[in-house]
């Protein structure tokens, strides 16, 4: 595993999503389109846990959408052709790193979307740059979860439906302390306070990525 | 059968444990529960919490029982 | 005896629940007439639980404010179970909550917290002291913390949480067979984290229902907001799915490495969110938050003595329980061999 490895293993994956450009306006367009829905069923201002609880939901499940591709796509053939390109370990990491950039990406749009359509009432307080920052957070939290779940639905198989089963209890306690420091970002709640969620946040990063750099191998090897 | 046997003991004990507390009811007076619940100190909620672990180890013991006469059936069958 | 461990733990199991519903519950009072002061004569009415009033040993009557102490009148028993006692409350008072506190000799001080609000004027409670003669104890009792909303309820501690305990043993057994999985590949090993988690799945349906039964007695809902809920509903659900992902792979091997590998990554992360997050927010289980933890108040010595054997035995208990259907499935997997 090394550093040349995973850049090469990142420049491959853009390269391959440069060339299928239909799957990011895929991405894309489910999120306006959930967005838009929430818009049409809320008219009206909406208190701010709610705000803050819609915009993650529909974030999650964006996310499960996007990252379900990320093992799918490969078939048998191009796979025995990686494994003997690169280590597991380089392949785990390149792609997790891949899909935080995705989430960020996706999650920055989706809060861009979200303030158009369900309007700025909710941050009348808040700490923006704050907000910002944990959204971002999130998204690569969302992703660093998401991606090993995705490697096991891929082997097992099967598609969104056992991804969504065996990434919803795991991806809890993520959602969960982001809802909460987003939660206090929007009531305006000082750093000081708050920097205790941020860092817990990127803690579970931190540890999520670790385990599946550790656990990646086993389910690659056949 | 053994285990009907045995579902029948934890069903009898239910039926125990579910007689007293609906003395407490008194004809579906509303909060029924809290009453038969909170009776005597709450130490009702104790007998419940007890009855409920030991109607679920029983019915655990009845799947085991279960499987293991399947087992003993395949035991037999093949020799 | 290569089979001690299963006595011990029958009879820890046994001994703890019988101990842990004969012992009494401490002395306590429960209810105040009045919770709030009128100027002039005023009568309050105390019912206590469990307690042994007696008038040959004149029980004593206060209210207390953090740094007042105002004694009653007079003082009349009613019942092991009830005192009367008069209060002659001074114009003015106000702005305080006061505690009620009867001294008796029977059954030491018997606090009811915050029982009395003093009124709306400004004055604080003045001192009016008497002398308590800390007269002859009864000698002491074994028994349970007697806490309000509790009270008996708090035997629960000995059944409730070592089913919790006694999950998270299981749980733990399961991820040391599913590294020992991906070591070895064997399906002997992932068969039996199978097991373990099958009988874990046992004790977190009887930990959700007997807290659920619980918190309806205390809290009044079936199911609240709360974090270690959170962990207890997370947890079934990560186990659930590792089922679901058993029973959607068809090939042994590979269903072995996928379930492992789900395990433990589930797992850390559960642990995670079970053990760091409470810490983090508040919660109605004692030792979160603001709540005051176990060591301080509620798991008193008495108590204690109770809850580890419990919690000992249950574990052995639950490990007894893994190894029976371990044993079983392993007699099924050799009778399979034989048919092929």
């Amino acid at each position: 595993m090394e550093l040349r490895e995973i850049t090469g293993l990142l420049r491959m994956e853009f390269l391959l999503d440069l060339r299928q450009r239909a799957a990011w306006g895929g991405m894309l367009l489910y999120v306006v389109s959930a967005i838009y829905v929430c818009y049409l069923g809320v008219r009206g201002a909406l208190p701010v846990p709610v705000w803050n609880a819609l915009f993650w939901i529909i974030l999650l499940f964006a996310a499960f959408n996007a990252l379900v591709r990320s093992f799918q796509r490969e078939d048998a053939g191009r796979q025995v052709y990686l494994y003997t390109l690169a280590g597991p370990r380089s392949v785990v990491l390149a792609r997790t790193l891949y899909n935080a950039l995705t989430m960020l990406v996706l999650s920055l749009l989706s809060l861009l979307f979200y303030v158009l359509f369900l309007g700025t009432d909710a941050l009348g307080e808040a700490q923006v740059g704050q907000f910002v920052l944990v959204v971002a957070l999130g998204g690569v939290g969302l992703a660093a979860v998401l991606t090993l779940i995705s490697a096991i639905a891929a082997r097992a198989g099967s598609g969104l439906g056992l991804m969504a089963i065996l990434g919803f209890p795991v991806v809890l306690p993520m959602l969960l302390s982001v809802m909460r420091a987003s939660k206090g970002a929007l009531d305006g709640l000082p750093w000081s306070v708050n920097s205790t969620y941020v860092l817990w946040i990127v803690a579970l990063d931190v540890l999520t990525v670790a385990l599946a750099w550790l656990l990646f191998p086993y389910l690659w090897r056949d | 059968m053994p285990w009907t046997r045995t579902i029948a003991e934890a069903g009898a004990l239910l039926l125990c444990l579910a007689w007293p507390a609906r003395t407490f009811a008194q004809d579906n007076a509303p909060g029924w529960l809290e009453q038969s619940l909170h009776a005597a100190g709450k130490m009702n909620t104790v007998i419940a919490v007890v009855a409920v672990i030991l109607i679920g180890l029983l019915l655990w013991m009845a799947s085991l029982d279960r499987r293991l006469r399947k087992a003993e059936k395949r035991v037999e069958n093949g020799s | 005896m290569r089979h001690w461990w299963k006595l011990l733990g029958a009879v820890l199991v046994v001994g703890a629940s019988i101990t842990a519903l004969r012992v009494p519950l401490a002395p306590a009072l429960v209810h105040s007439s009045a919770d709030r002061l009128a100027p002039g004569e005023q009568a309050f009415r105390i019912t206590g639980y469990n307690t042994h009033f007696d008038q040959r040993v004149r029980p004593y009557v206060w209210l207390a404010t953090d740094d007042a102490k105002f004694c009653a009148t007079t003082v009349q028993v009613e019942g092991t179970g009830s005192l009367s006692a008069t209060f002659d409350i001074p114009n003015g008072l106000g702005g305080q909550l006061a505690h009620l506190v009867v001294f008796s000799p029977t059954d030491g001080v018997l606090p009811l917290y915050d029982a009395v609000w003093t009124g709306d004027g400004g004055t604080p409670l003045p001192d009016r002291n008497c002398d308590v003669t800390p007269l002859a104890m009864k000698p002491f009792d074994f028994s349970f913390p007697n806490r309000s909303l509790l009270y008996e309820t708090i035997r629960n501690l000995n059944f409730h949480v070592p089913m919790w305990f006694t999950m998270m043993l299981l749980q733990l057994v399961a991820v040391v067979y599913s590294v020992r999985t991906l070591r070895s590949n064997s399906l002997r090993d992932d068969d039996a984290a199978l097991q373990a988690v099958n009988v874990s799945l046992l004790f977190a349906a009887l930990g959700l229902i007997t807290g659920s039964i619980w918190a309806r007695a205390t809290w009044g809902a079936w199911w609240t907001n709360d974090t270690k809920l959170n962990g207890a509903a997370v947890t079934t659900l990560i186990y659930l799915a590792y089922l679901v992902l058993r029973g959607s792979v068809p090939e042994p091997s590979k269903r072995a490495r996928l379930a492992a590998i789900y395990n433990i990554f589930a797992f850390v992360l559960m642990l995670v969110f079970v053990m760091v997050l409470p810490r983090l927010t508040d919660s109605l289980h004692p030792g979160n938050g603001g709540n005051p933890a176990f060591s301080q108040y509620d798991l008193d010595d008495q108590l204690r003595l109770v809850f580890y054997p419990a919690v000992l035995g249950w574990m052995l208990v639950g490990t007894w329980a893994f190894t029976l259907k371990l044993r079983l499935s392993r007699l099924e997997h050799a009778l399979d061999e034989n048919d092929r």
